[in-house]
């Protein structure tokens, strides 16, 4: 094991990726000569050649559509876009092209891309630089859709991602990129489609996604003070769902609340609600909560942004309104 | 003693007048019976005896009109402390009961107010009415008090018009009824469904039932699985959003009267309200008190010595795929054989040895019994066959080995067990007489037990149980005869060992024991 | 390239088929209906069967909506009848219409709805051969109307910043469905809208061995490694966009077009040249017929799909109809 930060436990997956097999290639805006707007890919282009790690035009349309080319002609291609904001423009490819190639085709041909992409508010980056993605495409039958927390689950879910044959959108958090944390040495997975319990408890299930898994662990460390003891679950993997670690805690704990940042009005939340709703319902002791933020843009000024975002009090909060308290 | 009061029988009704009394002072009634009618409201009421006992007292006589509420007479025994007594308490200060024309007749304020401060207390809990010396608990079952809810009327005036102090949910249905109406006051179902609805009774977990309380799907659960309701238990505690640890605090409270909930009670017996430390609410015989109360703890302590051993070693067997088969040994020509070598030998014999002695045997050809097994899957076989068996000492149980017990005779395992037992029981024994085994025989049968299964001694892979000898009818050269049985039960970790291993191994030990003279040599 | 017999054959062949198996998807819609929306190509012919012809078994066809050819020349007539019936046996198993299907081992790739969307895929196909190091050549088809979308130009902009082995060809039509191109561009002949690093030329789209000679020199180039190439084939669809669409062209228009049918056109060639003659036509026609008989029987007796058929979703995992994972 070693400490390692997000940026670099990413990079050393796309290396690792790309050593293990030829058909890997990385390409994107500034990802090869200056290695990426948050520098994820530097040192890439210099070890794998401009063949294989590239700089494209400024067109997320180009981006996505050859990406999908590329996964249904026998490369596995790695495409950065550089906010989550802009997968707007390569929605057209994500969600009429890569989900339904697999259904469309009758000879086992799917799409093995990865879209990778740095969402997420926080820095002050206003309104179309800030945005978490996950609610415009988990409706999305055909994707798969991951969002990471700790350094090691995000080279490891990488790594899942670029040998799945299902193409991927993978998200990760801008503030985690300068994030440590401990990263086995040697060749590892981190499975996708699997749910993690981060913490186990007894009183109330948290269900928090991406950043708002930390959030979620210090609320449950100030809420374990208050004699409630939180478990807190990371789906890692939003769509699909492994709903049963998730239903199995409800069981156990009869309350729930979920966490993420993007607005609650028909945010991710949403659908674990109603998941609990029909399958747990008669071990449901009190409403089920959900923290996001308010159905608003992703406002620019500190003050503003703060107040948006979702912090360890509002999961306290809401962890308290669903103990009935 | 019981009052009889003159209850509120309809809605403008704010007195009545006494027709006619059924019953002379002194003379015994029983509770139902009819003792005085009164008219109100140009309707004649019949009015029931509210206990077995002697009218005591007539309070107010024929042709008087009285307000609601008053007493109009008193039924009780006749040797209970004196009636004048407590008509003197009820009266205006200082004057007897005797006087009542005076006392009935002006009495607007003093005896007649006890229905209104009865009314206000607080939903669920008991209403007091306030007899002026005594105050009286008012029950009424969690149906009774939730009809009341509904009809937007309080149990206190059911208890006072009906003249209980147990009040019935028929009895609010009769009281709510004849009242006409439920505009007493502020229906506490302003706002919500139609309050004259009668709710049902029964465990639906998912219909609320009328009223405003209303529970979470999981404290439905555990209120349907307890066999109460959510609008009960929201009753008793004064909560309209029931959760689950409302229904488990309900539930601790060992509330008894619920168990009835569903039922129109009889009357229950009067109260004894005179006794000095009247306690309220104590259950009568007839109920089933403390059913709901954790048991009453007599120790409390860690395990300690051989039960922590044991403890230790049990939970860590329950990884063992434990797998018990049994076979019924005719040991008729081993315990004639047993009986005569007890005799004639000058050491010990004991069956237990035989026993041994067959299991050792046998183990050689199914040396996998004979063996360990660790987590990682390594099995080690081995070449001694030390053969452990359970004693059974006062503290707890102790399994000394018999060390290489295929090469000790019968005699010499017997003077073994004799000379390990009894250290075992005397508390003397060494400590490396407990070790080393690799196989196991147990002596259940020594306590009586017929079948048994019995736990593995970890690392070892079985242990052979020895059940009781029985006597049991055969068949023998065509003669019903009796014969002695006897159980042996071997578990064995189905881990490493396969059925027919372990049958088979059992197989041979049976057929040793049954041949026994073979297990001489 | 000089065509040889054998070659010119083929391509008639090729022509013929397309042609009556359109013909026949027209008649059977009309007499009984289709499941599938007919939107013919029937007088484009030899742009879409000229721009596959000279194509390795290897290189990509990536269609647009209406380029029939290529499909019926890489793929089974039974399954792509099939595949408009949306039965079992057809490509997909009954999940999608024979419009978008794809086909890896025939080298068809799988496109959208979407009109245009599929130019960047192509891009992409380019991209593979070049990880790949293999010289397979993609051909993207696409009709004059996507020439107005975004993905046109960055598709075409990268291709040829990045060199990739695509070959563009627009079956321009005059006609953005009810809408005739004229009056939304800016320019009159499409090629006109690329930069000069581009390979950019017009061909006569009815003229089946123009555009066979056309792409097999856009092919070379592309192996070579000279980059992209545009091809604008000026055609005509007879029929209207879709069968439910009423005709609105100018009468004036229609008939000018019609009087160049591409395979009518061929065949009088092939004729003139010697290449083929009476007999060999009745009997490719009769060949023909039984063919297309035969894959609509195959079609018309062929049962609807199992609905299991739709659960295939996913490759790598088994999720089940409520987006959790089945474990």
């Amino acid at each position: 094991m070693s400490a390692t930060s997000v940026r670099e436990a990413i990079r050393s997956a796309l290396a690792e990726e790309m050593e293990r097999d030829e058909s890997v290639f990385c390409y994107g805006e500034d990802v090869g000569d200056y290695g990426g707007l948050y520098q994820v890919t530097a040192g890439l282009q210099e070890r794998f050649g401009r063949e294989r790690v590239f700089d494209t035009p400024l067109s997320e349309t180009m981006l996505g559509g050859s990406a999908v080319g590329a996964a249904l002609t026998g490369t596995r291609p790695v495409v950065e876009i550089m906010y989550g904001d802009f997968l707007t423009i390569v929605a057209d490819h994500l969600v009429n092209y890569a989900a339904k190639m697999y259904f469309n085709y009758g000879d086992e041909t799917s799409v093995p891309l990865v879209v990778r992409t740095a969402y997420g508010a926080g820095d002050q980056l206003g309104l179309h630089h800030s945005q978490m993605p996950i609610s415009w495409f988990q409706n999305v039958p055909g994707l798969t859709v991951v969002a990471p927390s700790t350094p090691r689950e995000y080279k490891g879910l990488l790594k899942s991602a670029i040998r799945s044959d299902d193409p991927v959108i993978f998200l990760e958090h801008k503030l985690h990129y300068d994030e440590s944390g401990e990263v086995p040495e040697g060749e590892y997975t981190v499975p996708l489609r699997r749910s993690d319990v981060k913490r186990e408890g007894s009183d109330v299930t948290v269900v928090a996604v991406g950043r708002m898994v930390d959030v979620a662990l210090e609320a449950a460390e100030a809420l374990a003070g208050e004699g409630v003891d939180c478990e807190v679950i990371d789906p890692r993997t939003l769509v699909p769902l492994d709903a049963e670690p998730i239903l199995r805690s409800i069981r156990k704990t009869h309350a729930l609340t979920v966490v993420h940042e993007e607005p609650t009005f028909g945010g991710y939340g949403g659908e674990i609600a109603a998941i609990a709703a029909k399958r747990a319902i008669y071990h449901l002791d009190g409403p089920v909560t959900r923290v996001g933020a308010p159905f608003t843009p992703v406002p620019f000024s500190k003050a503003l942004e703060d107040a948006y975002l979702p912090d360890a009090e509002d999961v306290a909060s809401a962890v308290r309104e669903a103990l009935g308290g | 003693m019981e009052v009889l009061r003159l209850p509120k029988g309809g809605q403008a009704m704010d007195e009545g007048t006494v027709v006619e009394w059924h019953a002379d002072v002194g003379e015994r009634v029983a509770a139902g019976d009819r003792v005085v009618s009164v008219e109100t409201e140009k309707t004649v009421r019949e009015l029931p005896a509210t206990a077995d006992g002697v009218l005591r007292s007539i309070d107010v006589r024929e042709g008087e009109t009285v307000p609601v509420g008053t007493v109009l007479g008193r039924i009780g025994e006749p040797d209970e402390a004196g009636a004048a007594e407590r008509g003197e308490s009820t009266a205006v200060e200082g004057e007897t009961a005797q006087a009542v024309d005076d006392e009935a007749a002006t009495a607007d304020g003093e005896t007649g107010t006890d229905a209104d401060d009865g009314a206000t207390t607080a939903d669920g809990e008991f209403a007091t009415a306030d007899d002026g010396s005594e105050t009286r608990t008012v029950r009424a079952t969690p149906t009774a008090r939730r009809r009341a809810r509904e009809f937007g009327v309080t149990v206190a005036a059911v208890a006072a018009a009906v003249g209980t102090v147990s009040v019935t949910p028929s009895d609010v249905e009769r009281y709510a009824t004849e009242k006409g109406s439920t505009d007493a006051g502020e229906s506490v179902l302003a706002g919500c469904e139609s309050a004259a609805s009668s709710a049902p009774t029964g465990t639906d977990i998912t219909q609320p039932r009328g009223a405003t309380v209303l529970g979470t799907p999981r404290a439905r659960v555990v209120a349907n699985e307890a066999g109460v309701d959510v609008v009960t238990v929201g009753d008793a505690l004064g909560v309209d959003r029931v959760r689950e640890r409302h229904v488990r605090s309900y539930l601790d409270r060992g509330d008894v009267i619920d168990l009835f909930e569903d039922a129109d009670l009889e009357r229950p017996e009067p109260e004894r309200s005179e006794s000095a430390d009247s306690e309220p609410d104590r259950p009568g015989p007839a109920r089933l008190s403390g059913a709901r109360e954790p048991p009453a703890v007599a120790s409390e302590g860690a395990l300690d010595g051989v039960r922590a051993v044991m403890f230790e070693r049990m939970a860590s067997t329950s990884k063992y795929a434990d797998t018990t088969t049994v076979s019924r040994v005719d040991v008729t020509a081993l315990t004639s054989l047993y009986e005569r070598l007890a005799t004639s030998w000058d050491g010990p014999a004991s069956l237990t040895a035989f026993v041994v002695r067959a299991a050792a045997l046998a183990l050689s050809d199914y040396e996998v019994l004979n063996a360990s097994v660790d987590e990682s899957g390594t099995l080690t076989v081995y070449e001694d066959v030390n053969v452990g068996f359970a004693v059974n000492t006062d503290r707890g149980l102790l399994v000394p080995t018999i060390s290489q017990a295929d090469a000790r005779t019968v005699r010499e395992t017997s003077a073994e067990i004799d000379r390990l037992a009894s250290d075992a029981r005397a508390g003397s024994i060494e400590h490396e007489d407990l070790q080393h085994g690799t196989f196991t025989v147990s002596n259940a049968g020594s306590l009586g037990a017929y079948l048994n299964t019995p736990r593995i001694n970890p690392p070892q892979t079985a242990i052979l149980g020895v059940c009781t000898v029985f006597e049991q009818p055969a068949v023998v050269d065509g003669e019903v005869v009796p014969r002695e049985m006897m159980h042996l039960c071997l578990t064995y970790d189905h881990r490493v060992i396969e059925g027919a291993e372990a049958v088979g191994f059992l197989q041979s030990v049976t057929e040793r024991l049954e041949a026994p003279e073979s297990l001489l040599s | 390239m000089r065509l040889v017999p054998t070659q010119q054959k083929e391509i008639y062949r090729y022509l013929l088929l397309t042609r009556r198996f359109e013909e026949r998807v027209l008649a059977v819609y009309e007499a009984r209906g289709v499941p599938e929306l007919p939107h013919l190509s029937i007088g484009q012919e030899a742009t879409a069967v000229g721009a596959t012809y000279p194509l390795d078994d290897d290189d990509w066809v990536v269609p647009s909506l209406r380029t029939r050819g290529p499909i019926l020349m890489r793929v089974p007539l039974e399954e792509v009848v099939a595949g408009m019936y949306g039965t079992a046996g057809g490509p997909s198993r009954g999940r999608t219409t024979q419009h978008h299907m794809g086909s890896t081992d025939r080298r068809v790739l799988g496109t959208t709805g979407l009109v245009g969307s599929h130019l960047n895929a192509a891009v992409g196909a380019g991209l593979s051969s070049r990880r790949l190091g293999v010289d397979r050549v993609t051909v993207v088809y696409f009709g004059d109307g996507a020439t107005t979308r975004g993905e046109f130009h960055t598709a075409l902009n990268y291709a040829a910043v990045a060199d990739l082995p695509v070959i563009f060809v627009i079956e321009n039509n005059r006609w953005t469905e009810e809408t005739p191109i004229g009056s939304v561009t800016t320019v009159d002949d499409l090629v006109d809208f690329v930069g000069h690093d581009l390979h950019a030329e017009i061909v006569d789209g009815q003229d089946v061995e123009a555009v066979v000679e056309r792409v097999h020199e856009a092919a070379a180039r592309a192996r070579a490694g000279e980059g992209p190439s545009l091809l604008e084939a000026k055609t005509y669809r007879f029929r209207p966009h879709a069968e439910i669409i009423t005709e609105r062209r100018p009468e004036a228009e229609r008939e000018e077009w019609t009087a160049r049918d591409p395979v009518e056109g061929y065949r009088v060639h092939l004729l003139d040249e010697g290449v083929v003659d009476e007999a060999w036509l009745e009997a490719l026609e009769a060949e023909l017929t039984d063919e297309i008989d035969a894959a609509f029987e195959f079609a018309e007796s062929d049962h609807q799909p199992d609905e299991r058929a739709m659960y295939h979703v996913y490759k790598d995992a088994r999720v089940a109809p409520d987006g959790s994972v089945v474990r």
